[in-house]
């Protein structure tokens, strides 16, 4: 994987200025779309290693939608969501992943919604490769990205990723009182209905053991690998005009 | 009137097969030598309701639906009851003889024929629709058709459904024909040779597309755009295009700027209201300066409005789609096969000038068919990429082509110094032209001055210059693009203004007023909205009083060429009841608002 065949896809957010620090193509998009123009990128020239991040707010928030669709699509990217349960950019907002209780700047009196579950909802989108990480465990971290580089389709890295500016709860300690690593427990990756148990029980009680590591990860086709155009040309690279406009107006005599 | 025209309207509910008659009748048209103009009326229902289909044949192009109906084939009373008062003298109704012909407006010199379509129809199947393939038989006696060319057409229609089905079709079909045997027929109009492709808006902008090169191509289902998702979902992947339906217009329109952004031509396309969704991404496409094209095919608004109907009120839409001043281009073609030609344009502009183009049609365009000369179009197309960068352009410790050092590998994607504000795009994958598209605010190597740079003195230059650089872009489109012509005289007492789908219809009105009120008018009409030929536009007008047609509740164009001009409309004639404009109809409100002036 050579840096120019590489296009990293962000949002809007701190962590969505990401592209700007590596030294591949990036695009840095508009907030909550990354894995609608990652896919563009990747589905017009598949050749392309595609690289997807941005934050909760953006990619569990407003990006809810397409981070769900891209679970089930499968088009072979991966996509690292840095997760601090906090809107930081805008100065400690809510997220969709804030616990119920915190108090932030748009909910003074304390979130009274139930925070999602990622890993859950990529599960249950039909995700092939299911990853959590924690940005306190850098080594651990970088085998769970590698193996979703490596991965053949759509991968999924949720990221704790503690804002240490905005986020006054789930902080480095904390989180440290909490992970449990899912292979030291044990857990086959290849069990999916052990990955849902383990995914799902493992959040919103704040007093909960929070596993990371490796959830879930099989082989189903690639998006790409079904799609019939590749046979006949590369979108991005192959673009030339039609040589036999008349053979189309000939199909409606 | 045409050159031995005739106009013939098949009506029923929704699921009658009104459509594949109307279309069976169509093609058998233009099979047979003559020009043709086919629309389909129909409403947001999967079944009952009201449902026509309208086709008129010539011997010369056929430029609207027109006015009044020579033969209506009503497979339901309600069709019978609408459409029979307004069948011209020597014209005829056809419908079933249980139906109740004694309960009908009929004009003067106009014959209602009951006949025994379902009896018959049943004799072969017990299926409702073989009662339309009874009344086909009996409309092409009326209309002297060539029964071969209808047969064919049968056996296209139920080929496909087995031997003993297509049989039982002919059998109806032919003694259709012997029901109406005695009856004088209308007109008579034999296979002359000389078959002509009879084509779709919505295809031939598909066909543009894919015939600039377009390999990529997203929508989410909405009337009236869905027929260019079905057309190129079918025709698309052999010719190496990628077709995708996302899960809503916001993904859409995102994966198009990827899409573009990775290298492909790329185009996606909807409605009014999967536009809106579409607006903050255009500007992104803007800003990061990537080609994409959005067909955006309005239906009578507001909000869900009439999804079966035309209008053309989304022209302020187009002009605000995104926030802040960015450079996009906005076409607006008059017909089918302006259509192609305009889609192979935007895909030009939007590859060479690095910018969103909307290719702006309605539902009228989209959803009729007009017979199209095959000469008219080319075989082969060769296209302009324009400005691509060279690999290892940007090496550290290279010279760039203003003179300096590269460093950190960084490709100075938005370069200043050209002329026309383009600057040389890079296609990743490619080795040494690195770089970070955003959608901040940014400097010449896409590095963003929105954050640690903001409001600094050297940024407010950057900022400055990139502004000027993109929206510099749009006065080099304007001057590639043709200025519009003035059509009629040049002498006239009045000018007729228009835009987009309303062309020719307005052009029959005109030749309407001039053969049988003898009223002379000139015509201005406008294809390219944005960039807007100002200058051009003021010089034809000159000082004459002009009348701005549009199918709009506000005058949306009528205010658009005030603010660019400067100059008012003398009157307008506006229609919003989401109905077509008729040529004679529209001569006489012209006619009417003319003597007022």
């Amino acid at each position: 994987m050579k840096p120019h065949e590489v296009v990293v896809v962000s949002g809007i957010g701190c962590s969505s200025n990401l592209p700007h620090f590596l030294r591949s193509y990036g695009f840095h998009t508009i907030h909550g779309r990354a894995c609608a123009v990652a896919t563009g990128v990747k589905l017009a020239n598949p050749d392309l290693h595609v690289i997807v991040t941005g934050g909760d707010g953006d990619g569990y928030g407003i990006g809810l939608g397409h981070f769900l669709h891209a679970c089930r699509r499968n088009v072979n990217m991966t996509y690292v969501n840095m997760n601090n349960q906090i809107y930081g950019l805008t100065t400690g907002q809510t997220s969709p992943t804030s616990l119920e209780g915190h108090e932030t700047k748009s909910t003074p009196a304390g979130n009274h919604e139930y925070p999602l579950n990622p890993p859950a909802l990529a599960l249950a989108a039909g995700a092939s490769y299911v990853a959590r990480g924690f940005s306190g465990d850098p080594k651990g971290l970088g085998e769970l990205v590698k193996g979703g580089l490596e991965h053949e389709g759509f991968a999924h890295v949720d990221t704790f990723s503690p804002c240490v500016t905005f986020n006054k709860l789930n902080t480095y300690a904390w989180f440290k009182e909490r992970i449990e690593n899912l292979d030291d427990e044990g857990h086959d990756p290849t069990d999916r209905a052990a990955a849902a148990v383990k995914a799902a029980t493992a959040w919103g009680d704040p007093d909960q053991k929070l596993p990371i590591g490796l959830f879930y990860r099989n082989e189903r086709p690639t998006y790409e690998s079904q799609e019939a155009a590749y046979q006949k040309a590369n979108p991005a690279k192959d673009v030339e005009g039609l040589s036999n406009v008349h053979s189309l107006l000939k199909k409606l005599m | 009137m045409l050159d031995n025209e005739v106009i013939v309207r098949v009506g029923g509910s929704a699921g009658d097969g009104v459509a594949s008659t109307g279309e069976n009748l169509a093609r058998t048209f233009a099979r047979s030598g003559y020009q043709v103009h086919a629309y389909s009326s129909y409403q947001s229902v999967i079944r009952g309701g009201h449902v026509w289909y309208n086709i008129r044949a010539a011997d010369e192009r056929v430029p609207s639906h027109g006015d009044g109906i020579d033969l209506v084939v009503a497979l339901d009373q309600q069709t019978a009851e609408l459409h029979t008062p307004e069948v011209r003298a020597g014209g005829a109704v056809i419908l079933d003889e249980g139906l109740d012909p004694d309960n009908l407006d009929v004009p003067e010199d106009v014959r209602v024929l009951a006949l025994p379509l379902i009896e018959v129809g049943k004799k072969y199947m017990n299926h409702p629709l073989m009662r339309n393939t009874v009344a086909l038989g009996a409309a092409s006696q009326l209309l002297g058709l060539d029964v071969e060319t209808l047969e064919n057409g049968l056996e296209e229609q139920f080929g496909g459904k087995g031997k003993e089905v297509l049989d039982k079709n002919l059998s109806a079909f032919r003694d259709g024909r012997s029901l109406a045997e005695a009856e004088e027929p209308i007109r008579s109009y034999p296979n002359k040779g000389e078959a002509r492709p009879l084509v779709l808006g919505n295809n031939a902008i598909a066909m543009g597309a894919l015939a600039a090169g377009c390999r990529f191509y997203a929508a989410y289902p909405m009337t009236p755009a869905s027929g260019v998702l079905h057309y190129l979902a079918k025709e698309g992947p052999e010719h190496g295009m990628v077709v995708k339906q996302a899960e809503d217009e916001l993904a859409v329109m995102n994966m198009t700027i990827g899409a573009g952004f990775s290298g492909a031509r790329a185009m996606c396309g909807t409605s009014g209201g999967g536009f809106a969704l579409m607006s903050e991404a255009i500007g992104m496409a803007g800003m990061a300066e990537i080609g994409c094209v959005i067909v955006e095919s309005m239906r009578a608004g507001p909000s869900t409005g009439l999804p079966t109907k035309t209008e053309q009120g989304d022209l302020n839409q187009m002009f605000g789609a995104s926030q802040g001043d960015f450079p996009k281009v906005i076409l607006a073609p008059k017909n089918p096969r302006d259509a192609f030609y305009a889609t192979v344009e935007a895909h030009e502009i939007a590859d060479r000038y690095q910018m969103p183009v909307i290719l702006a049609s309605d539902f009228y365009l989209s959803e009729h068919m007009e017979t199209l000369e095959l000469d008219d179009f080319p075989e082969a197309l060769a296209i302009d990429r324009g400005a691509i960068a060279e690999p290892g352009t940007a090496v550290d410790g290279s010279i760039d082509s203003q003179g300096r050092e590269v460093v950190s590998g960084k490709f100075a994607r938005y370069e200043l110094g050209a002329d026309n504000g383009v600057s040389p795009r890079a296609i990743p994958g490619t080795e040494g032209t690195v770089f970070v598209a955003g959608s901040d605010e940014h400097d010449e190597y896409g590095n963003l001055v929105s954050d640690w740079y903001a409001g600094l003195p050297q940024s407010l230059v950057v900022r400055n210059q990139q502004m000027e650089k993109r929206m510099g872009k749009l006065d080099a489109v304007l001057a590639e693009l043709p200025a519009p012509e003035l059509e009629g005289s040049g002498s006239a007492d009045v000018v007729i203004v228009g835009w987009g789908s309303t062309h020719d219809v307005v052009e029959e009105a005109r030749r309407v007023l001039a053969d049988e009120h003898g009223i002379e008018t000139d015509q201005l009409h406008f294809k390219y909205i944005q960039p807007f030929h100002a200058d051009a536009a003021k010089e034809l007008l000159g000082d004459r009083p002009f009348i701005v047609v549009e199918a709009t509740y506000s005058g949306q164009f009528e205010r658009f060429v005030r603010a660019e001009t400067g100059l008012s409309a003398a009157a307008h004639v506006r229609r919003y009841d989401g109905e077509l404009f008729a040529p004679g109809e529209l001569a006489a409100q012209l006619k009417e608002v003319i003597a007022s002036l």
